[in-house]
This record gives structure tokens, C-alpha cells and sequence, in this order.
């Protein structure tokens, strides 16, 4: 497996990421889908990552800090529209879940970053 | 970049992202409102600090809308006509009391009189059944009056709604002006009002630059400007007391032409108005006829005929006021059988009987036939009115698909939209725990945490 530059791998992965958290901004599913083989290909190639020179460690530390911090705001920014998306279904009686023959089944608001009023 | 303007950024983000869900939801939740339009959101990337907007706006087509309204006005008023003069037709049609009926029971009276010239009897039954098709005059003109009534009725609350529905579009107009309220929701308010108001009138609409909707009538007279609506006088008519329409000063009584006022006014004013003179003639022929073969016969006593029909005075039509002469109906000897004066002889029956199937003196018609003619009329413009409502709700379906293609919320499509963005979101998740992990590791390689 041949070694490839770190600071390249993060950067991709971070381009990525915000390509990812453009299209959840802009409920955006086709996008959505489309940033798929990019977010696994940057795994991808990240993985493969062996060693990083002495001098590349500040670049690197800095560029995963940010990738984190989009990683975060990826799964922040994902978990809240699903939630709204399944309370936004739920209120036009329109199921989120598939029943055995593909259909649509009953189902509940089952929010998890967004809880109902009581 | 700073922490605060990292919050910042995150915080348009998520509004954005929020308001893009909401636009969804709130399209569902309105699926079957009237006059709404389905919303958009435009996400635009901000400035170089990556602030994120996104403007909502409703998916309106003007050319749509206005040809929806214009096809409406019509539609609405084929409809209205047909609804109309299909209870009209109903009432000139019912068996046993319209007056073709009893026309003929009258023949078979004087029939039964010419068999029968001395009889008491039978001039009792000549002047019973006289008077019933008097009766069925005076019902069927007053069928037609009743009819009219009703319909002026209906003009009235018509023209209440209207001047309400202006009022509003006013005061949403005003509202627009001074951009109180979200003016999304405006706009679908003042297209549900311009809706209600074509459903009733054939009105002009002008859009301004400013985004407020000026009304006018089909001749220009203003109806709405602005946040000024003026108000639709109705007045009642000296002669017949139905209500006249004025605008401004302006009489617009015979001006509009669609919707329902139009389709109303219509039968009002031109289609009853019309059965009536054809009912006022045939009144006026039968008793033209009957009397002038009654004057010319003699009575049991050997004196000369007098009227058979007379009119009562202060009747509004002829149909209104046709009635057996009351000395008749007091004395049936006084029906004239006879045409020489001679005892037995029926002459005078026989010719009464006879007008069943000749033409009166100077016209082409028997009585029945032009009783037909009415009928037919009537039927006729029920039929030409029930074809043209079904010529334009074929057309009226397709605008309407077209419109709601343009401007309807489509469940189904709303609904894909949002799970497909879930599944999309649930695809992408399966990296993320394989991303931190990862991440790890490499903060690990480079001396971090």
C-alpha cells in the first residue's frame, strides 16, 4: 500500500465534509447523494496515510481540528433536519418508515435532537 | 475566523437549512388550502465568511392565473344559467298542470258541450275547466315571477359578497403597501379573493408594479384601487322593483356579463323576460280566440255571447290577470253553445272545440303549438345552456390541472423529497464514525488529541 501525503488526504476529507454540510444546508438530497463517493474515497485515500513528516504536523493538526469540527456540524446539521423531516411527515400522516412490501407503515415521532412539546 | 463569527456562520446554516424544511412542511400542511401557492426556498452561500440565506417565494404563474380567472367567469355563469332554466323547464314541463294539459281538458269540455248542447252540466264542466286553465296561467306567470324573484335575490347577496370580497382585497392591498405581514401569504390572499370575485363577476384585474391588484368591471369602471375599494349600489327599479346595479355613478347593471351575477342578470333580465312575453301572447290569443267564437254564438236564453275570458285590472301581465267572466262563472247558462240560436244546435261548441287543432283567426299556430314553442325555448336554451357548461368545464379541467401544475403542492413529491433527503443524510452518517476514528489516528501520528 503506498504511502500518500497527509496534509492532501485532510484536505480532501475536509472538502468533503463541506461539501456534505453545503447539501444538508440546502436540503439539498440529490447533493446529498452526490457527495457519497467523494466523502469515501477521501476515507479512503486518509487510511492509507502511514507516516507524517516532522514538518507537516502542525498543517496536518490543524486541517483535522477543522475536519472535526465539520464532522460535528455534519452530524448536527443531519440529525436536526431528519428530525424535522420525520415530524414534518408524520403531521402530512405520511410514514418514514417502509413496511414489508416497500410501502409505507404506520409509524410515530420517534425525534431524537427534537422532542415534542408536551 | 473567529469563534463568534464560526457561531455565526453555523447559525445562518442552520436557519437556512430550517426554514428549507419548514417551506416543506408548510407546503404539505397546505396542500388543500385555497389560493395557495407551493413555496420554494433559494439557498444562496453568502459572503466570504460563508454566511448562508435562503429566500422563500411562491411559485406563481400570471398568465395561468389570469386565464384561469377569465375561463372561470364563464364557466361559472354556463353553470348558473343551466341550473336556472333547468328548474324553470321543470316548471312549464309538470304533468297534470301545465297548460298544455289543461288547454286540452278545455277542448274536451266544449267537445262534451257540442255533444251534449242543452246540457246544464256540461257548461258547468266548460266553465270549471275555463277556469282552471285561467289558473294555470296565472301559475305558470307566476312560476316565471317567482323564478325572477329569487334570482334578483340571489343578485343581492351576490353584490353583498362582492363588495365585501373588494373590501378585503383593499385592505390586503393596503397591507402589501405597507408591508405588514409576510407578503408570500398576501399574495396567495389576494388570489383567493380574485378568485371568490371572478366566481362572481366578470372583473378586469391589473397587478401594479408595486404588487397590489386593481380591479375594474369588464367596461373599466373601477372596483378596487389600491387600498380603496368603492362600493356596488343596488337600488330597486321603479317598475318591477328588481335591483339595479350602480358603480360609481356609473350604472352597471347590463354590464356584467360573467360569473355568477352575470349568468344571474342573464336569466333576470333577458331569458324570463322573454317566456313571458311568449306566455302574455299565448294568453292573449287564447282569450282573443275563445271570445270571438263565444261573442258570436247564443246562450240557452237566445241572447248573443258575452266575453268567455276577461282580464282583471291592475295585473302586471296578461298571463297575471286572465279570468273567466265572472257573470259566466256565477251563470254557466250564459255559455254560448250554440251559433245559429236555434235549440240544438252546437255550432258554437264545435268551433270552440275545433281551436284545438286550427290556428286562431290571423295566426299560424294552433294554441297548443304555441304553447310547444314555449316549451321548447325553454328546453332549448336549458340544452344550449347545459352544452356550453360542459364545453367549458372540459376546458375549465385543464387550466385547473395546469394551474395546480404551476402552483399546487404535490404531497407525494414533498413527501420523496424529504425521505429522500433523510436516506441520503442516513447513507452519509455510516461514514462519519469511520471518519472520527480515523481522524484519531492521525491526530495521534502528528502529537495531537
Amino acid at each position: 500500500m503506498s504511502d500518500v501525503s497527509a496534509p492532501d488526504a485532510v484536505a480532501e476529507l475536509r472538502l468533503s465534509l463541506d461539501a456534505v454540510a453545503a447539501a444538508l444546508v440546502a436540503a439539498d438530497a440529490d447533493a446529498l447523494h452526490a457527495t457519497q463517493p467523494r466523502l469515501s474515497s477521501a476515507l479512503t485515500a486518509l487510511r492509507r496515510v502511514r507516516t507524517v513528516p516532522a514538518e507537516q504536523h502542525d498543517l496536518v493538526r490543524a486541517e483535522v481540528t477543522r475536519c472535526r469540527a465539520l464532522l460535528d456540524r455534519c452530524r448536527r446539521l443531519g440529525a436536526v433536519a431528519s428530525d424535522l423531516s420525520s415530524a414534518a411527515l408524520v403531521a402530512a400522516g405520511v410514514s418514514v418508515e417502509y413496511g414489508r412490501v416497500g410501502g409505507a407503515s404506520a409509524t410515530a415521532l420517534r425525534g431524537t435532537h427534537l422532542r415534542k412539546r408536551s | 475566523m473567529s469563534l463568534l463569527n464560526c457561531l455565526g456562520t453555523a447559525t445562518a446554516a442552520l436557519d437556512a437549512q430550517r426554514r428549507g424544511l419548514e417551506v416543506t412542511g408548510r407546503n404539505m400542511a397546505n396542500l388543500n388550502t385555497p389560493g395557495y401557492a407551493r413555496r420554494s426556498v433559494s439557498i444562496v452561500t453568502g459572503d466570504a465568511q460563508g454566511f448562508t440565506s435562503a429566500r422563500v417565494f411562491s411559485t406563481r404563474d400570471a398568465v395561468i392565473d389570469a386565464r384561469y380567472r377569465r375561463e372561470l367567469q364563464q364557466s361559472v355563469k354556463d353553470g348558473v344559467v343551466a341550473d336556472e332554466l333547468h328548474a324553470i323547464e321543470g316548471r312549464v314541463q309538470s304533468s297534470g298542470t301545465s297548460i298544455d294539459t289543461r288547454l286540452n281538458a278545455f277542448f274536451d269540455a266544449w267537445s262534451m258541450l257540442a255533444s251534449q248542447p242543452s246540457s246544464t252540466t256540461a257548461r258547468q264542466g266548460v266553465v270549471a275547466e275555463g277556469r282552471l286553465l285561467a289558473s294555470a296561467f296565472v301559475d305558470t306567470q307566476s312560476a316565471f315571477d317567482d323564478a325572477r324573484q329569487g334570482i334578483d335575490l340571489r343578485i343581492r347577496t351576490g353584490i353583498d359578497t362582492l363588495n365585501s370580497l373588494a373590501a378585503e382585497l383593499a385592505l390586503a392591498n393596503e397591507s402589501l403597501l405597507s408591508r405588514t405581514g409576510d407578503l408570500d401569504d398576501l399574495a396567495d390572499r389576494q388570489a383567493q379573493i380574485l378568485d371568490q370575485m371572478s366566481r362572481l363577476a366578470d372583473i378586469r384585474v391589473v397587478t401594479q408594479p408595486d404588487g397590489s391588484r386593481d380591479v375594474t368591471t369588464a367596461s373599466g369602471v373601477s372596483l378596487v384601487g389600491g387600498g380603496i375599494a368603492s362600493v356596488i349600489g343596488v337600488s330597486s327599479g321603479s317598475v318591477d322593483g328588481l335591483a339595479q346595479l350602480s358603480l360609481n355613478g356609473v350604472e352597471i347593471t347590463g354590464e356584467l356579463s360573467g360569473g355568477q351575477l352575470g349568468g344571474w342578470l342573464m336569466v333576470r333580465d333577458t331569458q324570463l323576460p322573454g317566456y313571458l312575453a311568449q306566455l302574455d301572447a299565448l294568453a292573449s290569443s287564447v282569450v282573443t280566440a275563445v271570445n270571438a267564437i263565444h261573442e258570436a254564438g247564443t246562450t240557452m236564453a237566445g241572447e248573443a255571447g258575452q266575453p268567455f275570458f276577461t282580464f282583471l285590472t291592475g295585473e302586471s301581465s296578461l298571463a297575471a290577470a286572465i279570468q273567466v267572466n265572472p257573470d259566466v262563472t256565477d251563470n254557466p247558462s250564459l255559455v254560448a253553445a250554440s251559433a245559429t240560436g236555434t235549440v240544438g244546435d252546437n255550432g258554437t261548441a264545435q268551433g270552440m272545440a275545433a281551436l284545438r287543432t286550427s290556428a286562431p283567426a290571423g295566426g299560424g299556430a294552433t294554441l297548443l303549438e304555441s304553447w310547444a314553442a314555449l316549451v321548447f325555448a325553454v328546453g332549448n336554451d336549458t340544452r344550449t345552456a347545459e352544452s356550453r357548461k360542459d364545453t367549458r368545464d372540459t376546458v375549465m379541467a385543464q387550466i385547473t390541472r395546469l394551474r395546480d401544475e404551476a402552483v399546487g403542492v404535490s404531497l407525494d413529491d414533498e413527501a420523496a423529497a424529504l425521505m429522500r433527503y433523510q436516506r441520503a443524510f442516513d447513507a452519509n452518517a455510516q461514514y462519519f464514525a469511520a471518519v472520527n476514528e480515523t481522524l484519531m489516528t492521525l491526530m495521534a501520528l502528528v502529537g495531537g488529541r
